[in-house]
């Protein structure tokens, strides 16, 4: 027992973390303190169940059955994190199925050449945030501008773009001084605040390389990306979950959570930053950098999570007409946010569309270069909310197609984020009942992430393990095909298969979710391209984005119905676009416009509201579709 | 200037499916029923002659229904111990087309009659009458894929028409009837696209579409009828556009749907409460315009209870047909 018998320490298995806690503290807010990832997808409400740990050797008290509890040696006891509190020192084991380890997420598949050319190769491409070295002609009785004219004058000639300066007036107090110890030579680092710039910071010059960072700040997943800002190119990735999963698994449960608890929005933005500069920090480590080294940041997410970044309260998004409380942001610096970088680092979000789409989806957008081409294509993006934009260089039409994350594993009892050990790629041969297992690094599978998903799912079918309503056929030959006390379930990876260390099994249910999913996105996309006029012969290219694997077979994605049955070569899989157009936008001006002009001219479109999309959803709740003349190549 | 009508062509048209089979085609039924056919819209006799009459089958209940309306009692009380009388009666007394066996006695809820028990009562209505059968499971599906392969066995040849295959029970009766050589029926909870899933899932089994019929669970006059109505004039409208999935009869359980209102069900004092008259004119008129509200939609098999009801139905469809 501790000293204060008010005071317990609560110890989390196999992380063997140890912390002081209060009599009467949640476990899972102790385990919030103690950094240990617990996850929670009710947000603490004792409804979801999956924040269910051990407990071992202590006694506790259930919250729900208002009565103490006890764990003694050999008899550890199951209860869930949110509904118990702290009565006495305590041992708990924090469950290792769903733990997720070295996440490895897809910056992006390699930039169309048109996008290189046209944002990285053209002109100075002008990064969110320069350092130059200036030499300043010495004054003179023929020559006796103002120091900061002075200042001006020169950086005009170097920095691409507006030609009007501000300057802070700490930094400004300090340029006379700078300026006469170093021979009029300074190093100036110049933030391009869009309709001017902005002189961040002056010191003396030094050979300091310039960084920034690149921020997909996704529901589930967090990537940061370090790029160096004058080679171009990438130098550090981190991937880590969104520490704000313990406050709802989507983010409408987040904003109710939010609504409900004092400081709500500042809790999230807090949880927010913290991810993100936990990120950074190894990020910076991994290459021997201070953090003080990076000096530009951009960042792209969902409406709703970009309003939380910034602290600003996304509740409306929530309700109908669901408007965004900021769309676009001004660049502000981040001590002003609190984004642990240089303190007067640049920030720059990219600019939401609509309420349920976002700047991730702006910047997939200016990432697959289709706002550029004269050819008509089409972005789907996977995540959490599931995304549809149809259009060209002329017009942009997007919806957001509520698919539920069940790709993204959520709700998927042996599913796994992109993370070493993922299966990404599945194969089953019935004739042999072996099955082929793709996963990330090679490792031994621990689960099974979105590609992966969608690809046994095709498999399955193609095999008659399941029929095409996405039933387990029970009178299939194999002992895959299994009956548990819940659920009919089959088990795609046997244990020892592979290496795997358990069964890998999807559940009926598991089945139905993913369908769901697809069917969501197949629904919206064809929906949205009806009410254009269109037909999938007219889309030149399907772009499917996301983090949910690092490859993926995309004829398989066709064969389950999610995409449409175009020539294979049309299909492109992007991985995570959104991480790539933050990259864009942290390195070039042009991009930053175009992101501006895509957020402006891409249109929303309400799919809820419309009839049709409850019948096609319905229709495309089948393997590949109700209507098969849709999918010749599947079906032939 | 004279007028010319207006004539609409569709690219396709419903298949035609014929049920029973006489001696000659390997059963024992004395005569056979063709529905189908169809190439445009119902009864629209200037664009198309409707080419296969619509048919009323009567039901029969394998054991003797609890709480029939008065009405019903009144019509039935002598046979409905026995189906094979049941069933002589509606054939040689009210002209019914077709005998709808109801393997009530089945559900394990009340008789749970064996799997052989219930074949025989398909076998003594087989002999008892001429006309073709349908014959529909208890709705129970573990119990239903216990008794339809020995029902379908009892019955192979006689191209009867099963009941019915669903979204998540399809298989044992698509079996039953490749192997014996029925049709099937193919049913849906009023929504098209599982209609058209039921279809792909039963032909994926290897039945061929002219082997099936399709069925959406009804509604009755003032429950949702037009509900209903909408839904078969969608399927309708795919079918002649070419939706081979949706191409096939369709028929509708007029008699079970109509008696279960409140409208048919009320006696004559609990009627008069709200002025509705009196039960039996008032039953028989809810399931004749039940069933004709269907017939407009597109039908060509009505199930049916009363006889009256029936004999006004044959009558309007004679009508319709003239």
């Amino acid at each position: 027992m501790a000293d204060d018998s008010s005071q317990a320490i609560i110890t989390f298995e196999p992380d063997g973390k140890a912390i002081t806690a209060a009599q009467g503290e949640r476990l899972l807010d102790v385990a919030t303190r103690a950094d240990v990832a617990i996850p929670s997808e009710c947000g603490g409400q004792g409804t979801c169940g999956r924040c269910e740990v051990i407990l071992h050797d202590g006694v506790a008290w259930d919250v729900q059955a208002e009565e103490q509890v006890a764990a003694g040696p050999g008899t550890p006891l199951r209860v869930l994190a949110c509904q118990t509190t702290v009565v006495g020192d305590l041992r708990v084991e924090v469950p290792t199925a769903p733990r997720r380890r070295g996440l490895v997420v897809l910056t992006a598949a390699p930039l169309p050449d048109r996008v290189q050319q046209t944002f990285l190769e053209a002109e100075p491409p002008a990064a969110l945030a320069r350092r130059c070295r200036v030499s300043l002609s010495l004054p003179s009785k023929t020559d006796s501008l103002p120091d900061l004219s002075r200042l001006a004058r020169a950086l005009e000639a170097s920095c691409a773009g507006p030609a009007r300066f501000d300057i802070s007036l700490p930094v400004l107090r300090k340029l006379p001084g700078l300026l006469r110890a170093n021979d009029f030579s300074l190093d100036v680092t110049v933030a391009d605040a869009g309709t001017h710039h902005h002189i961040a910071e002056l010191g003396p010059p030094s050979q300091g390389g310039t960084v920034g960072a690149a921020v997909d700040l996704g529901t589930s997943t967090v990537v940061v990306y370090l790029i160096d800002l004058h080679e171009q190119t990438g130098i550090a990735i981190e991937a880590s979950h969104n520490a704000q999963r313990r406050y709802g698994d989507d983010v409408i449960s987040r904003i109710a959570w939010a609504e409900e608890h004092p400081q709500g929005t500042a809790t999230l933005q807090q949880v927010a930053l913290d991810t993100i500069n936990g990120l950074i920090e190894r990020a910076a480590a991994s290459q021997g950098m201070q953090t003080s080294d990076i000096i530009a940041v951009t960042c792209a997410g969902n409406t709703t999570m970009m309003n939380y970044f910034l602290g600003i309260p996304a509740g409306p998004v929530r309700k109908t007409p669901h408007v965004p409380p900021a769309g676009a942001a001004p660049v502000y610096s981040a001590q002003t946010i609190g984004v642990e970088v240089a303190p007067y680092a640049p920030v720059y979000v990219s600019p939401a569309i609509a309420g349920f789409v976002g700047g991730d989806i702006s910047a997939g957008i200016l990432a697959t270069g289709m706002a550029m081409s004269e050819e008509t294509s089409v972005l789907v993006d996977l995540g959490t909310n599931g995304e549809v934009v149809v259009g060209n260089r002329d017009w942009m039409v997007c919806a957001s197609c509520s698919a539920g994350p069940a790709f993204e594993g959520v709700g998927i009892r042996d599913a796994t984020f992109a993370v070493r050990g993922a299966v990404q790629g599945y194969d089953y041969d019935a004739q042999t009942d072996t099955a082929t297992v793709a996963t990330i690094e090679d490792a031994p599978p621990v689960g099974i992430c979105g590609s992966g998903m969608i690809e046994a799912l095709a498999s399955l079918v193609e095999n008659e393990v399941i029929d095409r309503a996405g039933q387990i056929q029970m009178d299939f030959p194999s002992d895959r095909v299994r009956e548990t006390d819940e659920e009919t379930e089959v088990v795609l990876i046997r244990q020892g298969e592979a290496g795997a260390e358990r069964d890998i099994c999807l559940r009926q249910p598991d089945i139905e979710n993913l369908i769901r999913s697809k069917a969501a996105v197949y629904a919206g996309l064809s929906i949205l391209l009806r009410n254009l006029g269109l037909t999938t012969d007219d889309v030149q290219h399907i772009y499917l984005a996301g983090g949910f694997g690092n490859s993926l077979k995309v004829e398989r994605a066709v064969a389950i119905g999610m995409l449409p049955d175009l020539p294979l070569e049309r299909i492109h899989f992007v991985g995570n676009s959104s991480l790539a157009g933050a990259s864009l936008a942290l390195l070039s001006r042009r991009a930053r416009d175009e992101l501006v002009r895509i957020a402006e001219a891409t249109t929303y479109q309400e799919l809820a509201v419309e009839a049709a999309f409850a019948d096609e959803f319905i229709a495309s709740m089948f393997l590949p579709h109700t209507d098969i003349s849709r999918f010749p190549s599947v079906v032939a | 200037m004279s007028f010319e009508m207006p004539v609409e062509t569709w690219p396709a048209a419903v298949s035609t499916v014929t049920l029973g089979a006489t001696a000659e085609q390997g059963g024992t039924r004395t005569s056979t029923v063709t529905v189908g056919g169809e190439a445009t819209l119902p009864f629209l006799n200037f664009e198309q002659e409707t080419p296969n009459r619509p048919v009323i089958a009567m039901e029969v209940f394998d054991e003797q229904p609890s709480e029939w309306p008065a009405p019903l009692e009144a019509a039935y009380s002598d046979v409905w111990g026995d189906p094979a009388q049941w069933a002589q009666k509606c054939v040689e007394e009210y002209g019914a087309d077709l005998i709808c066996l109801r393997l009530a006695s089945a559900d394990p809820e009340a008789t749970n009659a064996s799997p052989d028990e219930v074949a025989d009562h398909v076998r003594a209505v087989l002999e008892a009458v001429g006309v073709p059968l349908i014959i529909w499971g208890c709705g129970d599906y573990d119990k239903d894929n216990e008794i339809m392969p020995v029902c379908s066995q009892a019955a192979a040849g006689e191209r009867c028409l099963l009941g019915s295959a669903v979204e998540d029970n399809y298989k044992t009766i698509s079996a039953c009837a490749l192997a014996d050589k029925h049709v099937i029926i193919n049913e849906a909870p009023l929504d098209i696209n599982i209609q058209k899933q039921v279809t792909i899932l039963v032909t994926d089994m290897g039945v061929d579409p002219s082997d099936i019929i399709l069925y959406q669970t009804t509604g009755a006059l003032g429950y949702g009828v037009e509900y209903a109505f909408s839904i078969m004039e969608r399927t309708r409208l795919a079918a002649l556009g070419g939706d081979a999935m949706l191409g096939m009869p369709m028929l509708a359980v007029v008699g079970a749907e109509a008696w279960r209102s409140k409208e048919a069900r009320l006696s004559d004092e609990a009627g008069a409460e709200f002025g509705w008259g009196p039960q039996e004119p008032r039953s028989i008129l809810w399931e004749a315009a039940t069933a004709t509200i269907f017939l407009h939609g597109g039908c060509d098999i009505l199930t049916m209870w009363h006889p009256e009801a029936v004999a006004l139905v044959r009558r309007t469809i004679d009508e319709l047909m003239a």
